[in-house]
């Protein structure tokens, strides 16, 4: 999750000034200010795909792929049921942790666990429901953080937030992507980071899009 | 390669920018041999859309020359001469598959941002916002067309680019907003804005079958094209007369059996309720005027359709939800679904039912874009519908 991908949310809905989305993004601020104590953060999103629950499930269970459409994880290796994640965190820095996975019904249910140690403990649980009349999957994740303590712990609190469920939204936006058809969708300008005007990308902005398929 | 791209309200640039390249297996990049200014082109040039940048590649109405093909595409080869649907739709989602395709659940990258102004997102389309995926647009000599085995329409020989063009948009926008009126035959039908989309919504409502056709306009020229080209039985100049009052003496004190809005969000009217409307968006207190909408609500009849394809972005103030509700009045609208009529109309224009290239009044080359703009926006000219051909050379008149 990168701030500067927060850059175009403010000017997008800035420009417009009706407010729909600064009345959302002020009642956040507005309650974050209200109590700078550290507590945990706990993230919600929601999406359907038109895959089986097996499908979603499978390629959920093989965690390597999750840096496919998790766009702030940047690897998941897994072996003797543990697993390592490595992920950009908060003001550039770069978090790895251990972690373990805590349930795991097939086709239904998985959820993990940082383990002792991490710098940022965190959890996740995804579950997998079939959609009524033949929509495929609902997929329903479950991210939380528990920040370490004192003032680093206040901004790492503070960062996560404000990186809301949006990101994680788009994740699964993604994965149903992925899954739907087999790659990211890409226009002009998403495969930027931050604001870009929407015209061809220059030779030279190629290595921009990620997993590229080549003509 | 050249591009005519925004750079602010009123402001267009005709620059170069770098040639599309293939991001995606399924993409077809197109040279654009003819591309079109919509009237929703309008609203991105006056201000009223959020979430542009300077620098957006403008234009969601293109055809043109398959030059170059992603690995995966299995419909298109290089050389085809093909029609761009505006909306971007994957083929493979919900939506899609249930033939809602300006609803595509995918093609939208930037979806967030649709779903924070409108709950959920539609389909992305080619230039036009950022909330709307951020797409470049094809008022360029070179388009990018994502899922290109989905989308664009092989144009078989025989036709020119101005008799099939407009399939890309306006001619299937125009039709749905007919078909939404649900006409089985004698029917009235009102059509609000006789703009290039509301041309084709009279021409369609005629093909369905309406008996009366009544276009409310306030440029002569317009209505003059409305009745000697489109098919309208009346017109009503709302400079002139009450459009209420016209509308009760041609329907017996009915009422229209369905009204077509093909205004939006930036309508004119003659009353203080414009003068309300305009200070109200100049001071973001409202984003659309929504004056051609309200009086289609109030002029239609009890129990009537009123069929929206004008396009609007946000909010609107003092909706008549009364008469919608107290008059059994049935509200329909969405951003057209191209796919669904690319084949239907492409044979409507085939056997010559209906041309839709009556609408046409200017040619000129893409390197005119800003003027041509203008003279559209202005109403200069008789200016109902331009078309600009990247090939032609600046300065040059093809009409």
């Amino acid at each position: 999750m990168n701030v500067l991908t927060h850059q175009p949310v403010a000017r997008a809905i800035g420009l417009f000034g009706l407010g729909v989305g600064i009345a959302a993004v002020a009642r956040r601020t507005l309650a974050h200010r209200a109590s700078r104590t550290v507590r945990p953060v706990t993230l919600n999103a929601r999406i359907t795909i038109k895959r089986e629950p097996e499908d979603v499930y499978r390629f959920w269970r093989d965690l390597s792929n999750i840096p496919l459409f998790m766009r702030h994880v940047e690897s998941v290796t897994e072996s003797d049921g543990h697993s390592s994640w490595c992920a950009a965190g908060p003001l550039g820095t770069q978090l790895e942790w251990e972690a373990e996975i805590v349930a795991d019904r097939t086709n239904e249910r998985l959820a993990w666990r940082s383990l002792e140690g991490a710098t940022i403990g965190n959890h996740g649980v995804v579950e997998f429901r079939r959609a009524p009349r033949g929509q495929g999957t609902e997929v329903h994740l479950e991210l939380g953080f528990e920040p370490p303590l004192g003032a680093v712990g206040a901004h790492v609190a503070r960062w996560f937030e404000q990186i809301p469920e949006l990101e994680l939204a788009g994740d699964l936006r993604r994965l149903k992507q992925i899954l739907e058809l087999g790659d990211v969708v890409r226009s002009d300008a998403s495969i930027h980071r931050g604001p870009h005007p929407a015209r061809p990308v220059k030779p030279e902005e190629l290595p921009l899009v990620r997993g590229m398929v080549q003509s | 390669m050249k591009a005519n791209c925004w750079y602010g309200k009123k402001e267009l640039r005709v620059e170069n920018v770098p040639e599309p390249k293939i991001l995606s297996a399924g993409d077809a990049i197109v040279r654009v041999t003819s591309t079109a200014i919509c009237g929703s082109d309008l609203h991105l040039y006056n201000g009223f859309i959020p979430s542009m940048e300077k620098g957006d590649v403008l234009g969601h109405e293109f055809m043109g020359e398959v030059v170059e093909l992603g690995a995966g595409v299995k419909n298109l080869s290089v050389g085809d001469r093909v029609v761009v649907p505006f909306p971007i739709a994957c083929g493979a989602c919900n939506a899609c598959l249930g033939g809602l395709w300006s609803l595509c659940e995918n093609s939208n990258p930037n979806a967030w941002m649709a779903e924070k102004m409108w709950g959920h997102s539609p389909a992305g389309l080619f230039g036009y916002s950022h909330m709307l995926g951020g797409y470049a647009g094809g008022q360029a000599e070179y388009a990018r067309v994502p899922f290109a085995d989905v989308g664009p329409l092989k144009i078989p020989e025989g036709l020119t680019d101005e008799q099939v063009l407009f399939l890309s948009d306006i001619f299937p926008t125009g039709y749905m907003g007919a078909e939404m009126c649900d006409i089985r035959g004698g029917e009235v039908i009102a059509v609000w804005g006789a703009g290039p989309v509301g041309q084709l919504a009279i021409a369609s409502a005629k093909l369905f079958g309406a008996e009366r056709i009544i276009a409310i306009d306030r440029y002569p020229y317009r209505l003059d094209m409305a009745r000697e080209r489109a098919g309208a039985t009346d017109t009503i100049n709302y400079e002139e007369i009450d459009v209420l009052e016209a509308l009760r003496e041609l329907t017996g004190g009915r009422g229209p059996d369905a009204c077509i809005d093909a205004v939006g969000m930036e309508a004119h009217a003659s009353s203080a309720m414009y003068a309300v409307d305009r200070t109200k968006q100049a001071l973001m207190l409202e984003s659309d005027r929504p004056l051609a909408l309200r009086e289609a609500i109030r002029a239609c009849k009890n129990g009537g359709i009123v069929s929206v394809i004008g396009v609007y972005g946000g909010f609107i103030d003092s909706f008549p939800m009364g008469a919608i509700v107290n008059r059994s009045l049935t509200l329909k609208s969405g951003q057209c679904h191209v796919h669904r009529y690319l084949r239907p109309l492409l044979e409507h224009i085939q056997r010559g039912t209906l041309d839709p290239s009556f609408v046409i009044t200017h040619r000129l080359p893409l390197s005119d874009a800003p003027r041509a703009y203008e003279l559209f926006f202005s109403r200069t000219d008789g200016c109902e519908k331009v078309v600009l051909k990247p090939s032609a050379t600046n300065g040059a008149s093809l009409s």
